[in-house]
C-alpha cells in the first residue's frame, strides 16, 4: 500500500519499540539507531509489500531481526567496544534496579544464545504474542515457547542460583558458580 | 459429615451395593470400599471429596514430599519468572521511554518527500509477518 499519513505515523510510533528491540538484540545504542534506521529504510522502499491492516509493528520487527542477524552479527564479532556502553545510553537507570543489578542482567541476556534472547525479548518484553514471535522469527509457536523457557531458566540459573536470596554484590560470583546451569 | 484421611482397604470382596447406597450419602463409603485401580470409583471418591471442602484428596494425591530444598532445581518458581520479567522489561521500557529521536523523524520526514532512497528486498520478512 501506499504510504499515507497514517501508516507514517504508525511506522513512526513503532520506532521507540523497535530501537528497544535492537539495542536488546546488540547491546549497542550506537549500532542499534543504525539497525533501526536501515529498517526504516527498508520498510518505508518496500512499504508497496506491506499488507494494509495486518501487523504494522510486526511486519518491522521482522525486518529488523533479518537486517541485525545478516550483517550484525557479523560487525559485532569484529569491533567489540566498550563495556557498559549499552548503560551509558541510558537517560535514566531503571527506578527499581540499581545499576549492579541491571548490568548484571543485561550481561546474562547477552550470555544467551541468540535464539533464545530474541524469543524472550519478543514475548516477555515487546510483548507479542507466541504467535507472531513464531511469524517474527520464521519458526513454529513451539519452537518460540520452548526457547523462551530455556532462556528464563538460563538467565534463572545465571542470576538466581539459588532462588531464594536477593540480589547483592556477590552475585556475579554466585553466577559464576552456578555455572550456566542446565 | 468429615470424613477423616485413611487408607483405601485392601480389595475385599464386596456385596454389590444395592442401587439405594448410589444415591444416598453412602456412595463415599461405597467407593472407599472399592478396589484400588478403580478410576471410576476414584474418581467418585474426589469429586465426593471436593464437594465437602476437604483437602484429603490433595493429601492422597500430591506426590511431592515435604522438602527442605525451597526452589525446585528444574523449574522455575513464580518469583524469579516475575523478577526476570520486570527485570527484563524495565531496560525494555527505559529505551522505548525515550521515544522517537530527531533523527529518525527527520528521516521520516525527508522519505516522505520524495528523496527516498532505491527500493531493496534484502531484509524485508520472508515469512508471513505481517502479511496475513
Amino acid at each position: 500500500m501506499p504510504l499515507t499519513n497514517a501508516l507514517r505515523d504508525e511506522i513512526l510510533a513503532a520506532v521507540p519499540s523497535l530501537r528497544a528491540f535492537a539495542i536488546s538484540l546488540s547491546g549497542k545504542s550506537d549500532r542499534a539507531d543504525d539497525l533501526v534506521q536501515e529498517t526504516l529504510l527498508r520498510a518505508l522502499a518496500n512499504i508497496d509489500s506491506f499488507q494494509p491492516g495486518s501487523n504494522l509493528p510486526a511486519w518491522l520487527f521482522t525486518i529488523l531481526r533479518n537486517l541485525f542477524r545478516s550483517d550484525y552479527r557479523k560487525r559485532r564479532r569484529e569491533v567489540e567496544d566498550a563495556e557498559g556502553s549499552y548503560s551509558k545510553t541510558l537517560k535514566s537507570q531503571p527506578t527499581q534496579s540499581s545499576h549492579l543489578e541491571f548490568e548484571e542482567f543485561r550481561a546474562a541476556l547477552e550470555k544467551l544464545p541468540q535464539d533464545q534472547r530474541e524469543a524472550l525479548i519478543l514475548v516477555g518484553a515487546s510483548g507479542f504474542s507466541y504467535e507472531d514471535a513464531a511469524a517474527i522469527c520464521g519458526c513454529a509457536v513451539g519452537t518460540i515457547k520452548s526457547r523462551v523457557n530455556r532462556a528464563r531458566s538460563k538467565l534463572s540459573a545465571m542470576l538466581y542460583v539459588d532462588g531464594t536470596e536477593d540480589f547483592g554484590p556477590d552475585s556475579t560470583v554466585r553466577a559464576v558458580i552456578g555455572g550456566s546451569g542446565n | 459429615m468429615c470424613p477423616k484421611p485413611r487408607p483405601y482397604l485392601p480389595p475385599t470382596p464386596i456385596k454389590v451395593p444395592s442401587r439405594r447406597n448410589f444415591l444416598s450419602g453412602n456412595a463415599l463409603r461405597f467407593v472407599r470400599m472399592a478396589p484400588q485401580g478403580t478410576r471410576l470409583a476414584e474418581k467418585a471418591f474426589s469429586l465426593k471429596e471436593l464437594t465437602n471442602g476437604d483437602s484429603m484428596d490433595s493429601t492422597m494425591k500430591d506426590p511431592k514430599p515435604l522438602s527442605p530444598r525451597s526452589a525446585p532445581k528444574g523449574g522455575l518458581n513464580s518469583e524469579i519468572q516475575a523478577r526476570i520479567g520486570h527485570q527484563l522489561r524495565a531496560m525494555y521500557d527505559d529505551v522505548v521511554k525515550q521515544g522517537v529521536p530527531d533523527r529518525f523523524a527527520e528521516l521520516i520526514r525527508k522519505l516522505d518527500a520524495g528523496e527516498g532512497p532505491p527500493a531493496d528486498m534484502e531484509g524485508l520478512p520472508q515469512n508471513s509477518a505481517g502479511r496475513e
